[in-house]
């Protein structure tokens, strides 16, 4: 894999109609790593993520962009002259929304060839790499299907497809489970982990799940509100296998997660100075 | 097949039998053919004049239709304008709801002035009743795509029309099939209305001229014939929209799902 890119975000605050959304947010996740934001709903969580993916800059702070690998800038995979398709692959962010957010009235593989297309990518060049990776995730007997046709879990994973076709160096995800049944949204979260372990992207996972958070990131952060904090960021070191989620480590993770999800607010004041 | 069946069937049925019992009351009580001729009446009288009332209806559906176009097209196209600048919406929206409350009858005469007696005058007439559903519409769509859509437009750096013509304008399709519906409805009433003050007599006179002269000819047969064909207009020029709004949209949006 290309490298991907790391995040930094160093004392980040947001505004929102005078309030403090976010308060002095420091977090780090280095290229190819797996960060999950788990708190409060209404706690900052979104925000940060819309901030990180440069949908809105933030009131104070900043926010860098680190690359991995041996080469330290974009420019190296972007040369000039290059192909529309590798101008579109050179686009480092993606995001995956709540509930999919798929065009309705554009079949499935429409919907994943669409960030190809908004980048000029030729109709032939963009379905070829739209289908590659309907094939890849077993889901080219869709291809012709529309997104009302489909469940809630194959709209996620169409969904997934569409942010992972442009071949992203960072995959920002919001809540993208948070609608499915537990079922489903086991499966979806292996076949997440799977595409992060064969894509190498860096990935930031918004989730109010604390299993979600454990079972897939390398580091979990918490968030509490209002405004949003930062709690010092707990480390994820049990093996990412399926087998895990009864363990002893993981439960233990899970519940020093938990331990600051319901610290009281004086407390989340205290350790964040 | 037999879901069409199942929704034609109780209108035709209701119109058939509303028909019969007008018959048979006009029978019974005998009214004045000047007053209330009965439907076979209005038939028969329709049937000998209907050479002039098909050439009238032909005239009626050409203005109404055209007049529809316009009204489709400006209608649109100012939404979508509208629709990329709060500054415009904010100073020209409300002038045009303004303007919507002008009535029609007042401002026909005006038509006559400026497009003279005929076709244009009509045809005006029916575009300025039937654009501000059109434009309402259309901007209420253009304006409510999700904002999510709008924010991975955004992400994948797609410009303004881009926006407006892959995502924007398509997930207002079912506000504006609604807008053009309720328009073709509409265009047809602008159109006899401006025929009323603007018609033309002669061979290739509209209906609302057969409805002028019927009267004053005290012929109620064919001022009810012509009411009817005007109607007939209208509801073929809905039906239109509706089919193709019904095409548009079948894939996708849940109200074409028959239920």
């Amino acid at each position: 894999m290309r490298d991907a890119i790391g995040v930094h975000v160093r004392g980040v605050s947001h505004k929102f109609a005078g309030a403090n959304v976010i308060d002095h947010a420091d977090v780090q996740v280095k290229p190819g790593g797996f960060l999950a934001i788990v708190g409060d709903s209404g706690g900052g969580k979104t925000t940060l993520l819309r901030l990180i993916g440069g949908l809105i800059a933030p009131s104070s702070g900043e926010i860098v962009f680190t690359a991995g690998g041996e080469s330290d800038s974009q420019s190296d995979h972007a040369p000039r002259g290059q192909s529309a398709l590798a101008a579109a692959q050179a686009n480092a962010i993606s995001f995956c929304f709540q509930e999919g957010r798929l065009l309705p009235w554009r079949n499935v593989l429409q919907n994943v060839a669409l960030p190809l297309e908004l980048n000029g990518v030729s109709a032939q060049e963009r379905h070829t790499a739209a289908r590659e990776m309907l094939a890849k995730m077993q889901l080219s007997d869709s291809e012709h299907k529309m997104p009302a046709q489909l469940s809630g879990g194959m709209r996620m994973r169409v969904a997934m497809a569409r942010a992972l076709v442009t071949r992203p160096k960072l995959l920002l995800l919001d809540e993208p489970f948070g609608a499915l049944d537990e079922v489903t949204r086991l499966a979806l979260d292996e076949e997440l982990r799977q595409l992060w372990q064969q894509t190498g992207t860096t990935a930031i996972l918004v989730t109010h799940s604390i299993q979600e958070a454990v079972s897939l990131a390398q580091q979990v952060v918490v968030m509490r509100g209002k405004p949003g904090r930062i709690l010092p960021a707990i480390v994820i070191d049990v093996p990412k296998d399926a087998a895990h989620r009864t363990s002893m480590p993981f439960v233990a993770l899970c519940e020093r997660v938990y331990q600051q999800m319901t610290l009281p607010t004086n407390e989340v004041v205290k350790v964040t100075r | 097949m037999k879901n069409i069946l199942r929704v034609a069937l109780p209108p035709i049925f209701t119109a058939l039998a509303l028909l019969v019992a007008w018959e048979i009351a006009v029978m019974v009580f005998k009214p004045a053919a000047y007053l209330l001729p009965s439907p076979l009446m209005i038939l028969r009288a329709a049937n000998v004049d209907s050479r002039q009332l098909l050439q009238a209806t032909l005239s009626t559906a050409i203005s109404a239709g055209l007049g529809f176009v316009i009204a489709a097209v400006v209608g649109m196209t100012c939404a979508s304008v509208l629709s990329q600048s709060k500054f415009l919406q904010r100073g020209l929206y409300p002038l045009a709801s303004l303007f919507q409350m002008v009535p029609l009858v007042a401002i026909a005469p005006l038509l006559v002035i400026w497009f003279g007696y005929g076709l244009s005058a009509t045809v005006a007439s029916a575009a300025i009743v039937a654009v501000f559903p059109v434009l309402a519409n259309t901007l209420d769509g253009l304006r409510s795509t999700d904002p999510a859509l709008r924010e991975l437009f955004h992400i994948y750096k797609a410009n303004r029309f881009t926006r407006w013509w892959k995502l924007e304008l398509p997930s207002a399709t079912p506000n504006i099939v609604t807008g053009l519906r309720i328009a073709a409805g509409l265009a047809v009433i602008g159109t006899v209305v401006g025929e009323f003050v603007s018609g033309y007599a002669g061979e290739d006179a509209p209906l609302g001229m057969v409805v002028l002269a019927s009267m004053r000819g005290a012929r109620t047969d064919l001022v009810f014939a012509a009411v009817a064909l005007s109607a007939a207009v209208g509801f073929v020029l809905f039906g239109a929209v509706s089919f193709l709004g019904w095409l548009s949209l079948r894939k996708w949006h849940a109200s074409t799902l028959i239920q």
